[in-house]
């Protein structure tokens, strides 16, 4: 074999290994994580309690999920609340009230709205993967968090990315990839809204933390518990499901 | 029930009966609803059953020479039975239990709050001097869904609005913006049958029964999406009229913009048509302020304020050609959640043509998990006599169970 041709293999296999023996790039884990926490589908049983310092709810919901830009999910508690669906298609959100039997688009305005009194914005809920999207990624460090060993990785925005945070730090263990942390701050660089995971469980074969802790900065006493009972990933669902036209029939 | 017709103590027994069914049915099945959670019989796993008691005190009055105290204890049962992946059976029944200062003044009380329909399914229960207590069902069908086709036949809710408060495009079930205490609204005993031609796109028609072929409405509507907007065009036989209409729901930049859109054309050709039109903004601010503006044009309303009195404002009948009486109107909302518990909202209508403005401001609170409460003021302001002057106020206070 020539010499030459055997220097291009080698060149080659050092590029392609390169990233196998320094270990993989911030974004590559944040969507290694990302991916594992969502599936190619998921079903999902949870409570979110919301609590404040004199008052608290608590609401039951179900939701159903396909790749990063289809969801839907009902409101099976309170009985108030109950038979209310939320869809989100893309960047698209309806809301489907069956006391008076109507399907109503969100304006774009109501995407920084609380999602129903919670701690999460509505855009929260719809835009989560877009971390991958309109932020650089950086790992800046390790730390222990729920007594794992974790990247700590730092986010920016990208320049013209419309997004709410200034910067956005995440702790993902290094073992099952999971979001035990994450840390968002504002543009003026103070911490606004901190996410703790703990409870980790299996849900069938995935290794997942159950409860999901939304705590906002600077209000004492105010934080939102969201508890995941059922967790199911790759199954079954039916596209009609992420459609308009099917909303009145989830429940 | 027809109105004035005596009710022989027999038919009042049965009735009592059938009463007195719903309520033992509904807190019979309280407890099995708990115990079914370790294991679900058929019953369980398809049916749905929830509802609501509210009481609401009425409190009306123009000066402070005397106050008209009213109270209703209202009582919701929804009942759902999924029979298989495509029929669903549904029956919902609203009991209503009316006393206080209205009652007493009024002997025919039963009769101005019974919403009869051509189909009947109302029952006075009691109809005595103090105290009146009706029975309505006001949903009763099955609906049968495919992948592509939905038929929902019986009384139901044909809900065509795309906008806050004034629908022109919604023929069947129009929305009053003023009856804040029945959300629900009446159903219409109809058919309607849609075809899914895509996940948004629909094509639908839907007839309802009156006593006569002039008071009802056939309907065919098609309903897209393009450009982020939701569509919906129809083409109707509205009462007496040849209705076109077209209503959206979209945003400009991040502003929500709604509308809807009708024209009607008298069978009679003598009689003029009419163009009803309704145009919404929406915005939600980022400290949990959200606003909405809305402008109604009919142009058969009435132009001028000398023709109109303001005191019948109150008593107004409301349909999709006349949803105010006059020609020009503005509506503006300013909605805050001040915290998960408590939010705030304010209302206000101009009747621009009657110089007539009314004001709703509401406070709601939800007191625990299942319980709410609400106080709500509507306000009557009009032009007597070259002055604008209060006509009319009215509080409500009122509690809510949900189970």
């Amino acid at each position: 074999m020539p010499k030459q041709k055997i220097n291009l293999w080698a060149a080659v296999f050092l590029l392609f290994s390169f990233p196998m023996l320094f270990g993989q790039t911030a974004a590559e884990i944040i969507q290694k994580a990302d991916k594992k926490f969502r599936g190619n589908t998921s079903y999902a049983e949870f409570t979110i309690d919301i609590i404040r310092p004199k008052w608290s709810k608590q609401m039951k919901m179900k939701a159903w999920s396909k790749g990063t830009n289809y969801s839907v999910s009902v409101v099976t508690s309170p009985a108030k609340e109950r038979g209310t669906v939320f869809l989100m298609r893309d960047k698209e959100v309806w809301n489907y009230m069956p006391t008076i039997d109507r399907k109503i688009k969100f304006p774009p305005s109501m995407m920084m709205q609380n999602w129903m009194g919670t701690d999460l914005t509505n855009d929260d809920m719809v835009k989560m993967s877009s971390i991958v999207e309109d932020y650089s990624q950086k790992i800046i460090g390790e730390e222990e968090k729920e007594g794992l060993t974790c990247w700590k990785i730092e986010l920016t925005p990208k320049e013209n990315a419309a997004v709410v945070w200034g910067k956005i730090i995440i702790w993902i263990d290094k073992k099952e990839y999971m979001q035990l942390q994450v840390d968002y701050y504002d543009e003026d660089g103070f911490l606004v809204n901190q996410m703790i995971a703990s409870k980790v469980k299996h849900f069938g074969d995935k290794v997942l933390p159950s409860v999901l802790r939304v705590i906002p900065q600077d209000k004492e006493g105010q934080e939102t518990v969201i508890t995941y009972t059922v967790w199911k990933f790759n199954i079954e669902i039916p596209n009609s499901y992420f459609t308009s036209n099917y909303m009145n029939r989830i429940h | 029930m027809k109105r004035g017709q005596q009710i022989s103590p027999n038919k009042e027994w049965i009735r009592n009966k059938f009463l007195l069914f719903c309520v033992l049915f509904f807190y019979l099945n309280l407890p099995y609803k708990g115990h079914a959670q370790e294991k679900q019989s058929w019953w369980q796993e398809h049916s749905s059953f929830s509802g609501y008691i509210k009481y609401l005190n009425t409190n009306s009055f123009q000066d402070l020479q005397y106050i008209v105290t009213d109270n209703l204890l209202h009582n919701r049962l929804n009942f759902k039975c999924y029979l298989n992946p495509q029929f669903t059976a549904s029956i919902e029944i609203r009991n209503r239990i009316f006393w206080g200062n209205s009652v007493q003044i009024n002997p025919n009380y039963a009769d101005l709050v019974a919403d009869t329909q051509s189909i009947d399914l109302n029952w006075v229960l009691v109809d005595k001097p103090a105290l009146v207590m009706l029975s309505k069902i006001d949903r009763l069908n099955i609906d049968y869904r495919t992948d592509r086709w939905r038929v929902t036949a019986g009384r139901q809710r044909v809900n065509w609005g795309k906008t806050l408060v004034w629908n022109p495009n919604d023929l069947f079930n129009t929305y009053n913006f003023f009856d804040y205490d029945y959300e629900e609204h009446s159903g219409s005993d109809a058919l309607r049958i849609q075809y899914f031609t895509s996940g948004s796109n629909s094509i639908e028609t839907a007839i309802n029964y009156t006593d006569s072929w002039d008071e009802n409405t056939v309907a065919l509507k098609y309903n897209f999406s393009s450009f982020s907007y939701d569509f919906q065009v129809l083409l109707a036989k509205y009462q007496t009229d040849y209705t076109l209409g077209i209503g959206w729901e979209g945003a400009i930049s991040t502003l929500g913009f709604k509308g809807e859109v009708s024209y009607f054309m008298p069978k009679n050709r003598e009689d003029n048509s009419t163009l009803v039109a309704s145009v919404a903004l929406d915005y939600y601010f980022k400290n949990g302020v959200s606003i909405n503006v809305s402008s109604l044009f009919n142009e058969n309303g009435v132009k001028d304020a000398t023709l109109f009195n303001p005191n019948q404002f109150a008593g107004f009948q409301l349909d999709p050609k006349h949803l105010m009486p006059n020609r020009w109107s503005g509506f503006i909302q300013a909605s805050k959640a001040f915290t998960p518990a408590l939010s705030g909202t304010f209302s206000s209508m101009y009747a621009i043509d009657l110089k007539g403005v009314f004001m709703m401001p509401q406070l709601s609170y939800s007191i625990s998990q299942n319980w709410d409460m609400d106080i709500t003021s509507q306000l009557f302001y009009g032009q007597q006599n070259d002055t604008i002057e209060n006509m009319f106020n009215t509080l409500f206070l009122r509690f809510r169970w949900s189970f």
